[in-house]
């Protein structure tokens, strides 16, 4: 029992040392295919669609939701120094810098990077990555290009989105619930937030969206074969992405507060 | 093209971990033929032709399209000799996410590179009627029965406008009279069209109704091929157990 204990151990290991280099080959693939022709823009743009488009509503409520949480939290932590005047520019620093960029980030796994995993997993499992293969079409510049571009171009713009909407959520709890000076509010946010905030969070942004949809789309075209396996990659889509995130997310603020601010 | 085989698989194996599927499979598909490899389920069937096609690469031997090795190709050579086979899929594979129109389009418009709109809609109305569908090209996949889901692969096949159609289990699943429906394509594709045709299957009255050759794999290997009178008089255990157990008699079989 312990010998087939070290021996799955072992399997394991050498199991995720082969999902790297393979995800490796897949990425290199994915970089070869994007700057080829045909570059097929009316797919890009359903998929802006899809991903940019229709995520909109949960990216704007989550936002909000954040910024009138976060706002509230402040406003008993910022009242003790009576500095409640504050609460828009912390709030906006934050959000620009961090939570923007990540809560959009982790929204659009659940939501879109979850069904790039599953729409491909769906069609390596009934045979329709083969068929287009056997037509000379690569499933990797016809699929997964327009999914990585759209991504990269709509995760920054969601980011921008939730930076306004979280801001407007702490202005609801702040000026309409507080009753804080309006004036004041936005003057401590121009004042306190910078172009610098708001770029190095859509440069994460775009960082994250990238990584998701490589990630997610490498999940589904790894699909073993069987009926659970969809889903499993689905799942394992979901989880590295949201690890990935965590850890690009270390790395660039560690980067951006050394090089920017 | 010597013994006039337009496709020649020469001692292929193929395996799968511990799992060994095919063990020195060498078989030629005639030019104009219609060839059957008939089998139990799970034999590899499949990855025979998905080793002709390259979905899958096999771990020792060769394959020649007429004559040629297909692993001396360049890429661009290459890729014309995966545009000369249509494939249908067991599951036929059509692309869930696109209607039927779209489907047959695919080729039309991803690898020839066609743009002139009223020629595509005018191919593939064809192609659909040529097949038996007419008017369903805005209907999904998901929206077609088993036999439809059949027919619109294979127009979609078609489009690429192949040498050799590669038939994966055309009529598992469906019922009798839909078979035969499918049956007749077959037989139509291979003498209007003139295409070569590879058919796996396991319904042997159908292979006799359409075969000119047929091809037992059983155990890893062929241990068959000839014509479907030889198939008759053939003293290979696993081939008559196959005849007898479908009730096909030596009179029923013509030339
Ligand atoms: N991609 C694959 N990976 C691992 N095993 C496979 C793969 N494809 C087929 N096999 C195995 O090869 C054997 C033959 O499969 P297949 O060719 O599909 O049979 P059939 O004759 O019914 O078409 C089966 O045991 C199957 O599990
Ligand atoms: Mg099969």
């Amino acid at each position: 029992m312990s010998n087939g204990g070290t021996r799955s151990f072992k399997q394991m290991i050498l199991g995720s040392f082969e999902t790297a280099g393979n995800f490796f080959l897949f990425l290199v693939n994915v970089l070869k295919w994007i700057f080829r022709p045909p570059y097929r823009m009316r797919r890009l743009l359903a998929e802006v669609e899809k991903i940019g488009a229709n995520s909109f509503p949960v990216i704007a409520l989550s936002s909000i939701a954040i910024g009138m949480i976060f706002a509230l939290q402040l406003a008993s932590l910022l009242g003790l120094f009576r500095t409640e005047i504050l609460i828009g520019a912390a709030v906006g620093m934050t959000m620009t810098r961090e939570l923007a960029p990540f809560i959009t980030a982790i929204m659009l796994v659940a939501r879109d990077g979850s069904a790039m995993a599953a729409e491909i997993g769906t069609m390596k499992v009934t045979e329709q990555l083969d068929a287009m293969t056997t037509m000379t079409v690569d499933p990797v510049h016809f699929l997964v290009v327009p999914k990585v571009l759209a991504s990269v171009i709509s995760f920054p713009l969601l980011t921008a989105a939730s930076n306004v909407l979280g801001v407007f959520g702490a202005y609801v709890v702040g000026v309409l619930g507080l009753g804080i000076d309006k004036s004041g509010f936005f003057d401590q946010l121009y004042w306190f937030v910078d172009p610098d905030d708001v770029y190095t969070g859509i440069i994460k942004a775009a960082v994250f969206g990238f990584l998701v949809s490589v990630i997610c789309t490498f999940f589904g075209f790894h699909t073993q074969r069987g009926a659970k396996a969809v889903g499993e990659s689905t799942t394992k889509a979901v989880v590295t992405s949201a690890l990935f995130i965590f850890v690009a997310d270390y790395v660039m603020t560690d980067l951006m507060l050394k090089l920017v601010f | 093209m010597k013994n006039g085989y337009i496709v020649e698989v020469k001692k292929l194996s193929k395996s799968f971990g511990d799992n060994q599927v095919l063990n020195d499979v060498s078989i030629g598909f005639v030019d104009g033929e219609i060839s059957v490899v008939i089998g139990k389920s799970g034999t590899g069937k499949s990855v025979l032709i998905k080793n002709i096609i390259g979905i899958l690469k096999p771990d020792a031997g060769d394959i020649l399209y007429n004559g040629k090795s297909i692993y001396a190709l360049d890429t661009q050579e290459y890729t014309q000799y995966r545009q000369s086979f249509g494939y249908l899929f067991q599951e036929s594979a059509l692309f869930d996410s696109m209607n039927v129109f779209d489907n047959i389009a695919f080729p039309l418009v991803e690898v020839k590179k066609i743009k002139d709109k009223r020629y595509i809609e005018r191919f593939v109305n064809e192609k659909l009627e040529w097949v038996g569908l007419p008017g369903t090209g805005k209907l999904y996949p998901a929206e077609l029965s088993g036999g439809m889901k059949k027919r619109a692969a294979l127009a979609r096949a078609l489009a690429i406008s192949p040498q050799i159609l590669l038939f994966d289990e055309p009529t598992t699943g469906l019922d009798p009279v839909l078979s035969e429906s499918i049956d007749e394509l077959i037989l139509r594709v291979n003498n209007e069209l003139g295409l070569t045709c590879i058919v796996i299957s396991h319904d042997i009255p159908a292979t006799f109704r359409i075969a000119h050759k047929i091809a037992l794999l059983h155990d890893t290997r062929i241990q068959f091929h000839g014509t479907p009178r030889e198939a008759v008089a053939a003293d290979v255990p696993m081939l008559k157990k196959f005849i007898t157990n479908s009730f096909v008699s030596v009179d029923e079989v013509g030339d």
